[in-house]
């Protein structure tokens, strides 16, 4: 089953933003921006209003991805899901207070991605 | 000694218990007539007990005072402070090392109360307690710790250990109080915690930006697979895609540990085939059987990953080609001291006789034959039911630190 939705990638590692723009539009959904920093992620949540923010922790700035997500889960009450390499203890305590749709370790599969997004919007 | 007496005209003298062990003293003269004869001998007993009571506290005395010495000795020689305290917590000794240590004199220390010395330094509340209750409660304290700026000297750390002196009477009792400077052995405690926590932090960073490049890799290929029109060639990048996704599993499960160059065979590999399964989209078809336990260093657990990642790819691939339901079975864990054993099972439809895995022709399976001989192992196949890989292995030891 394919689901669309309009969703804001924040990944600061621009290859990785590629890639993944490729596989969501290939899976259905469609990419409204691709962003590398905290402050550029709310700004792009305010200006879209997507329906997801897929959100790298570690970014390029001051603000980390837990700190935007906090942000844009409070203030602009649109959904995330994180995509991380980094899950120590402290992250994931910090990161599941912003109480974040689902988590992506990275590296990650297509069919995982597929199945966390199909979980998030089809359930 | 009565003959003896009489033959030698002389006096005979000897100190003598009787049963109950009080001593007298025997002295035997000859006995002398008045016409000058000797006619026998005379013997006087003199009772000497309270004597030898004299005897024996002169060498008890002896004693106590070489026990003084010995004990003066310890306390002058010890190389940390120590002082010796009346009932009323007033000096009224303290040893070299003590001078020394709080750079304090004589004139400063004799006949002070603890409390008073160095601008009332160890007047402190909860030491006050305990060293006022070691007389009456008959109790010591061990390893009191002080944090504290003494004067001439800074910054320290002591370690205090205090205990009663008995000298019969409650009131001549004393303290022996030992001060032990800890500050320089805090601060490399200090130093030894902060360099491991430091090792770990980096480790955690080495580790995130191996995943992180993982990543990178892998989107790499994928964004070059795209460009692929040709199917099969498309495949082959995906395959290459697992790959990674195998090594990227470890370093997850590493990252996660306490002991960053071990990982933990059971929750491994299970993550491992979930993410095969979800891959190859398995789901109801194929019943997945993990069989894991032990741990393995992170150099051998990378291949062994990557040999279970052929294996199972080639098991989901091609055993089961009409889309029939069946077993993969996949095990990883120590089969006796030192070997392990790695297998996969399944109960498809076999592999074709025509493949000689001595010399394969499909890459996985080369990668299969180069990563066992990287960690020494011996590969079995046996096709009688269904494809059974087994390989026999000795983990590599790597001593730690």
């Amino acid at each position: 089953m394919k689901c669309s939705a309009n969703i804001l990638i924040v990944e600061d590692e621009r290859l990785v933003a590629r890639d993944l723009e490729r596989r969501l539009s290939r899976l259905g959904y469609t990419v409204v921006a691709q962003v590398a920093s905290g402050s550029e992620a709310i700004q792009q949540t305010l200006a879209h209003r997507p329906d997801l923010v897929l959100m790298d922790i570690r970014l390029k700035g001051e603000m980390d991805g837990i700190e935007a997500a906090g942000f844009i889960r409070t203030h602009l009450n649109t959904r995330v899901i994180y995509m991380t390499a980094y899950v120590d203890e402290a992250t994931l305590t910090r990161a599941q207070a912003t109480r974040p749709a689902a988590f992506l370790t990275k590296p990650f599969s297509e069919s995982s991605l597929h199945q966390t997004l199909q979980r998030v919007f089809c359930a | 000694m009565i003959l003896e007496a009489i033959d030698t005209v002389g006096i005979k003298e000897r100190e003598v218990q009787d049963r109950d062990g009080h001593w007298y003293c025997l002295r035997i003269r000859p006995y002398r007539t008045a016409d000058n004869r000797i006619d026998g001998a005379m013997l006087l007993i003199i009772d000497i007990d309270s004597l030898k009571d004299i005897d024996r506290l002169t060498s008890l005395l002896a004693e106590v005072e070489t026990a003084r010495h010995f004990a003066e000795g310890v306390v002058q020689t010890a190389p940390w402070p120590l002082l010796i305290l009346d009932r009323q917590l007033r000096v009224i000794k303290v040893n070299p090392a003590f001078y020394q240590v709080f750079r304090t004199s004589h004139a400063e220390t004799d006949q002070q109360l603890v409390y008073a010395l160095g601008n009332g330094q160890w007047n402190i509340p909860g030491l006050r307690r305990l060293l006022e209750d070691i007389i009456p409660q008959n109790s010591q304290f061990h390893d009191f710790e002080v944090t504290h700026d003494f004067p001439h000297i800074g910054e320290k750390t002591m370690r205090l250990n205090a205990r009663r002196i008995r000298r019969g009477e409650q009131e001549t009792d004393t303290i022996l109080l030992g001060v032990e400077d800890i500050t320089e052995h805090r601060q490399t405690e200090a130093r030894i915690v902060a360099a491991l926590r430091e090792k770990e932090v980096l480790l955690r960073e080495v580790s995130h930006r191996v995943k992180n490049n993982l990543q990178v890799i892998s989107s790499l290929l994928s964004l070059q697979a795209d460009t692929i029109q040709d199917r099969h060639v498309h495949e082959l990048f995906l395959e290459s895609q697992r790959r990674i996704q195998a090594m990227a599993v470890v370093h997850q499960r590493l990252y996660g540990t306490e002991d960053l160059a071990r990982t933990d065979t059971s929750t491994y590999i299970q993550d491992l085939v979930e993410d095969l399964a979800r891959m190859y989209d398995t789901e109801g078809r194929i019943a997945f059987e993990v069989h894991a336990d032990g741990e393995l260093d992170i150099d051998t657990a990378v291949p062994c990953g990557l040999i279970l990642t052929e294996l199972i790819s080639n098991a989901l691939k091609y055993a089961f080609p009409t889309g029939q339901p069946g077993n993969v079975s996949v095990t990883l864990r120590p089969e006796a001291e030192d070997r392990w054993i790695l297998r996969v099972q399944d109960n498809g439809i076999g592999m074709p006789p025509e493949i000689d895995i001595t010399q394969p022709h499909s890459l996985g399976l080369n990668l299969v034959h180069d990563l066992a001989s990287q960690v020494e192992g011996s590969i079995e196949l046996d096709r009688s039911q269904g494809t059974t890989f087994t390989i026999r292995f000795m983990p590599i030891q790597r001593g730690k630190g």
